[in-house]
């Protein structure tokens, strides 16, 4: 591992494709897809296009202490707006500042129309940074 | 999270590492091998078995952290995540008052000790899929906890030029600005 290995586009971790839901999917619909999937996250999109994402800190903080209707609640609602993305394109070093500065545990892909591509977590980024260390013997 | 201060870099760990100048470095499988107690990691936050599921809860927000410990008496017992939350708890019809948090937590997690290395940290993560494990001390209290997060921490800040020092957004040729998400 070194710089270079920092430099490299986003596209070398070889991201997974993200779960997405709509607007108007309820929050029930979310949860469980999330825990069918074991995931930590989805996409919230519109027409494709990125919006929001919904994550398990979002069922911790906004979900589980308001006893909320999760039937009759839409992810649109509780989602966090705005999300920091990525494009493939972009460096590494720029998902992992997001991360280590900014904390996030997931960042978004997006392409040229805006349509969410793919999902890079905190544990891609470390079994590619290991991977590097352990290819340099 | 871990944070390295290179102004007051450990010696220990430098001659470890046979590090001289950071930022134009390789790291090889060396950087692996440290023991976990040379990452400077918080101190767990941690609570008595037996507090109901909403105390709990309460913790993990108010605190902004993804897992506490759960101790009966000094030992640790459990831990309870985000994760355990999500699968557990969202979404179903439970009186948080009224619940224990052992109900709910993960029983006898797999531990550390501090004298262990990163990789062994790296093979709990990636074998069993855990973002969080306790670490203990040799006397078998002091309690931290290490995470993915921690361990990104450790790496890049052996790089603090091409990661700590980026502009706020990507250059981008040919791309226009995106407005809203």
């Amino acid at each position: 591992m070194d710089s270079k290995t920092l430099r490299s586009p986003i596209s070398v971790l070889a991201p997974r494709k993200p779960i997405c839901v709509n607007l108007d999917t309820t929050v029930d619909e979310s949860i469980k897809l999330m825990k069918e999937r074991g995931i930590g996250c989805v996409c919230v999109v519109s027409q494709d296009k990125l919006f929001g994402i919904f994550t398990e800190r979002d069922v911790l903080t906004k979900v589980i202490p308001n006893n909320l209707d999760c039937s009759k609640t839409k992810v649109g609602e509780l989602m966090s707006y705005d999300p920091e993305y990525l494009y493939m394109e972009d460096q590494v070093a720029f998902a992992v500042n997001r991360m280590h500065v900014g904390g996030f545990r997931h960042i978004p892909l997006i392409d040229s129309k805006e349509n969410a591509t793919g999902i890079v977590s905190v544990r891609d980024i470390l079994r590619y940074l290991v991977k590097n260390i352990q290819d340099k013997n | 999270m871990v944070h390295i201060d290179f102004d007051q870099f450990d010696d220990e760990l430098q001659e470890l590492l046979g590090i001289r100048d950071k930022g134009k470095i390789a790291l090889n499988d060396d950087v692996l091998q440290v023991p976990i107690k040379l990452l400077y990691l918080k101190k767990a936050v941690t609570v008595k078995k037996g507090i109901s599921l909403k105390e709990a809860i309460d913790t993990l927000i108010a605190r902004n952290i993804g897992s506490i410990l759960v101790l009966d008496g000094k030992n640790l017992c459990g831990i309870l995540t985000e994760r355990d939350l999500l699968n557990k708890v969202a979404g179903q019809d439970i009186d948080y008052k009224n619940e224990k948090i052992e109900t709910y937590m993960s029983a006898s997690p797999a531990m550390l000790k501090d004298t262990d290395t990163v990789e062994d940290a790296l093979r709990y993560m990636d074998e069993k899929g855990y973002r969080h494990i306790p670490v203990v001390n040799e006397g078998g209290s002091a309690l931290t906890v290490i995470s993915i997060k921690d361990i990104i921490g450790y790496l890049v800040e052996f790089f603090p030029n091409d990661v700590l020092n980026l502009p706020p957004h990507p250059i981008r040729m040919g791309t226009e600005e995106r407005f809203g998400a």
